[in-house]
C-alpha cells in the first residue's frame, strides 16, 4: 500500500517500536541497577569499619542477583510482554481483518466502485482530500493507518469505512487519476456506452431516453432521478429545451468524452445507482485507436448499439426516392454500421482483454433508430410485431417478434454476416426499434415525440441490476 | 638409694608419658567432637542450606529489581495515542502483574512446601545425627591401666 499522509496505527508500527524500547530500556536499567550495587560494594569495601565490609558483601550479592536472576527474570518478562502484546494485537488484527472483509464484501456485493466521468479511470474508491489540510488520501480504507478512522498528519480524523460514514467526505472526493473533483459518491455505477457512427442519433437517443425515464418511468416505479451535478442538469435542460422546440441537438464533436450521469434513487434499496451514459462522437468509431481513451470499456455493464437504417446500403437503395426528398432532414449516417461495430470489437480485443473467440457477457441492445421515417415502423415497428404475433402463434412476446423482424430485415439487407457476428460475440443481445425524435425533423418547431426509447435502457438495467429488475418487473 | 631414685624417676616419666598420651586422647576426642558437632554438619548440612537460602533471597531480590525496572520501562514507553492509551497500558501492566503474582505465589508455595518437607527431614536428620554423637567418640585408654 502506498504511503499515506496519515499517522500509522499504533498496532502496525509504534506498538513494535514501543515493545523494543521497553525491552531495551529495561535491560539498560537492570545493568544500571547492578552497576549501582557494585559501586556501593567498592565504596563500602574501602571503608575501615567492619560493618561496612559486611554491607559490601550484601551489595555485591545484590549486584550479582540482579545480573544473574534479574537477567533471567528480564527474559521471562520480555517473553511475557511479547505474548501479552501479541494477544492484544491479534485481537486488533482479527478485528481489522473482519472490518476489511466486511468493507470489501459490501463493496463487492453492492457493486460499488468509482468511475471518473471525465477520464474514465476506475478505482475501488476515489481519493479523498483531508477537509482540514486538503492533502490527498488515496486509499481511505481500513489499513495500517487506522481501522475505523485514520488521523491525517494535520491531526484531523477521517473515517475509513462505509459504516463510519466515509460518505460524509463526498465533497472532498477526487479522481485518483486526473485529480478532478468527483461527486459520484459511493454508489453502484451502471456504465452504458451508446455506440454508433455519426448521425445515427446517439445524442437524441440519450436525451429522449433520459427524458422518458424521468417523466414516465421513474414515477411509475417510485424512482427519484437526480443529476450527478449541475453540468449534467444544464446539458440535459438545454437539449430538452431544443427538443421541445423541435430542434435537433448539435453534432457531438468532442473526441474526449464525458459521461452523462444521473442517479437512480429509491427508498426500497441502497446504494443509489449512478447511470453513466457515454455519448461519443460518431467519428470516434471510425478507428479503434480513437477509442483508446474510452477506458470505460474495461468496466461497462452493457452496450447500446444504435443503427441508422439509412446507413444500410440495401435500404438506401429501397428508399432512394424518399431520401432524395427528405435526406437533409433525416441525415442518414455515412458510416457503415459494421465499421462502428468492428471498431468497438477491436477496441475490446486490443485494450480490454476480450479474446477474438470469446463471447462478451454484457448485454447488448441493438437499436434501430429513425423508425418514424417512411414505412420503417410498418416493417419492424410495434404494428409489424403485433401482426407477426398474430401470424405466428409460437411468438410469445413483442420483443421476440421485434427480434425476428429485425433479423429478417438484416438478412434481407445482406447483413447476415453482421448478424452472425453479433450472435457469436454477445451472449445476450436484443433488437429494439425506436425513434428518438418521433418524426422527421422539419422546421415546424413542434416538440419531438420520441417513442420506445427507454426499452433498450430498461432491458439493460434489468439485466445488470437485481433491484432495478425487481422494480421494472412490477411496473 | 640411687637405684630407687632411678626407678622413681622412670616411674614418674612413665606416669608423665601416660598422662600425656591420655591427655592427647582427650584432645583428639575433643577435636573429633568439634568436627562432629560443628564442622561436619556445617559443610554437609548448613552450608547447602545457607546457599539455598541465599539463592532464594537472590532470586527474590534480582527478580524484584528486574520487575520494577520492567514496569518503569513499560510505563515510560507504552504510550499509544487516543482512547487506547489507557486501555493498552492498563492491559499490559495488569496482565504482566497478574502473571508475575501468579509466578511469585506459585514459587513461594512450592518453595514453602519444599522447604517445609526438607526442613522437617533436615531437622529429623540433624537430631538423629546429633543423637549418634558420643563423647568421646572413641574409647580413651589410660596407658598401662587395666580396666
Amino acid at each position: 500500500m502506498e504511503t499515506q499522509p496519515a499517522i500509522k496505527s499504533y498496532f502496525f508500527g509504534k506498538g513494535y517500536q514501543d515493545l523494543f524500547n521497553t525491552i531495551k530500556d529495561s535491560w539498560n536499567m537492570n545493568l544500571a541497577s547492578a552497576k549501582k550495587y557494585w559501586n556501593k560494594t567498592t565504596d563500602f569495601w574501602d571503608e575501615d569499619n567492619h560493618l561496612y565490609k559486611i554491607l559490601s558483601v550484601a551489595t555485591a550479592f545484590s549486584a550479582l542477583s540482579v545480573i544473574v536472576f534479574g537477567s533471567i527474570w528480564f527474559a521471562v518478562l520480555s517473553i511475557l510482554h511479547i505474548l501479552i502484546l501479541g494477544s492484544f494485537f491479534l485481537v486488533i488484527y482479527f478485528a481489522f481483518s473482519i472490518v476489511l472483509i466486511i468493507e470489501k464484501i459490501y463493496m463487492l456485493i453492492r457493486g460499488i466502485f468509482t468511475a471518473c466521468p471525465e477520464c474514465h479511470h476506475k478505482s475501488p474508491l476515489p481519493a479523498y482530500l483531508c477537509p482540514k489540510c486538503k492533502i490527498i488520501h488515496t486509499r481511505l480504507i481500513p489499513s495500517s493507518y487506522g481501522i475505523l478512522k485514520r488521523t491525517c498528519h494535520c491531526g484531523n480524523k477521517l473515517p475509513t469505512t462505509f459504516f463510519q460514514r466515509r460518505l460524509q467526505l463526498k465533497e472532498y472526493a477526487i479522481c485518483l487519476n486526473c485529480n478532478r473533483s468527483i461527486t459520484t459518491q459511493e454508489t453502484k455505477p451502471i456504465c452504458i456506452p451508446i455506440i454508433g457512427g455519426a448521425s445515427v442519433g446517439k445524442t437524441c437517443f440519450l436525451i429522449s431516453a433520459t427524458r422518458s425515464i424521468i417523466n414516465k418511468l421513474a414515477p411509475k416505479v417510485s424512482w427519484n432521478i437526480e443529476f450527478l451535478d449541475s453540468n449534467n442538469e444544464i446539458r440535459y435542460k438545454k437539449e430538452l429545451n431544443n427538443f421541445n422546440n423541435g430542434m435537433v441537438p448539435p453534432k457531438t464533436i468532442a473526441m474526449t468524452l464525458s459521461a452523462f450521469n444521473f442517479f437512480i434513487k429509491s427508498e426500497k434499496w441502497s446504494p443509489d445507482k449512478l447511470i453513466y451514459l457515454y455519448d461519443a462522437a460518431g467519428e470516434a468509431f471510425e478507428s479503434s485507436e480513437n477509442l483508446l481513451d474510452h477506458r470505460f470499456y474495461g468496466y461497462l455493464h452493457g452496450f447500446i448499439f444504435i443503427i441508422d437504417p439509412f446507413s444500410i446500403p440495401e435500404l438506401i437503395d429501397q428508399y432512394q426516392d424518399q431520401l432524395n426528398l427528405f435526406g437533409a432532414n433525416i441525415k442518414p449516417s455515412s458510416m457503415m454500421l459494421e465499421d462502428a461495430f468492428n471498431a468497438m470489437l477491436i477496441n475490446l480485443e486490443k485494450n480490454h482483454g476480450i479474446k477474438r473467440d470469446q463471447q462478451v457477457d454484457k448485454p447488448c441492445a441493438i437499436v434501430i433508430n429513425k423508425t418514424d421515417a417512411f414505412d420503417i415502423e410498418e416493417r419492424v415497428g410495434k404494428k409489424a410485431a403485433r401482426q407477426l404475433m398474430i401470424r405466428d402463434s409460437t411468438i410469445k412476446s413483442m420483443s421476440q417478434a421485434t427480434q425476428m423482424l429485425c433479423k429478417e430485415l438484416f438478412v434481407e439487407c445482406g447483413l447476415g454476416n453482421f448478424l452472425r457476428e453479433i450472435q457469436s460475440k454477445f451472449k445476450k443481445y436484443q433488437f429494439f426499434t425506436c425513434s428518438a425524435l418521433g418524426y422527421i425533423p422539419d422546421n415546424s418547431k413542434k416538440p419531438f415525440k420520441p417513442y420506445r426509447v427507454t426499452d433498450p435502457l430498461i432491458w439493460i438495467l434489468a439485466n445488470v441490476d437485481k433491484n432495478l429488475r425487481n422494480d421494472l418487473k412490477n411496473k | 638409694m640411687q637405684i630407687f631414685g632411678v626407678i622413681f624417676a622412670i616411674f614418674v616419666a612413665i606416669i608423665v608419658f601416660a598422662v600425656a598420651v591420655w591427655l592427647i586422647q582427650w584432645g583428639v576426642a575433643c577435636l573429633v567432637w568439634c568436627y562432629q558437632v560443628a564442622l561436619m554438619p556445617f559443610f554437609v548440612y548448613f552450608f547447602p542450606a545457607i546457599l539455598l537460602t541465599t539463592v532464594v533471597i537472590g532470586i527474590y531480590l534480582g527478580s524484584y529489581i528486574s520487575a520494577s525496572n520492567y514496569f518503569i520501562s513499560v510505563k515510560k514507553h507504552v504510550n499509544p495515542e487516543g482512547d487506547l492509551k489507557k486501555v493498552l497500558k492498563f492491559y499490559i501492566i495488569s496482565i504482566l502483574m497478574l502473571i508475575l503474582s501468579f509466578i511469585y505465589i506459585a514459587f513461594t508455595i512450592i518453595s514453602c512446601l519444599l522447604i517445609y518437607d526438607l526442613l522437617f527431614m533436615f531437622v529429623n536428620h540433624i537430631l538423629e545425627y546429633y543423637d549418634t554423637i558420643i563423647f568421646p567418640a572413641f574409647e580413651i585408654h589410660f596407658p598401662f591401666w587395666e580396666k
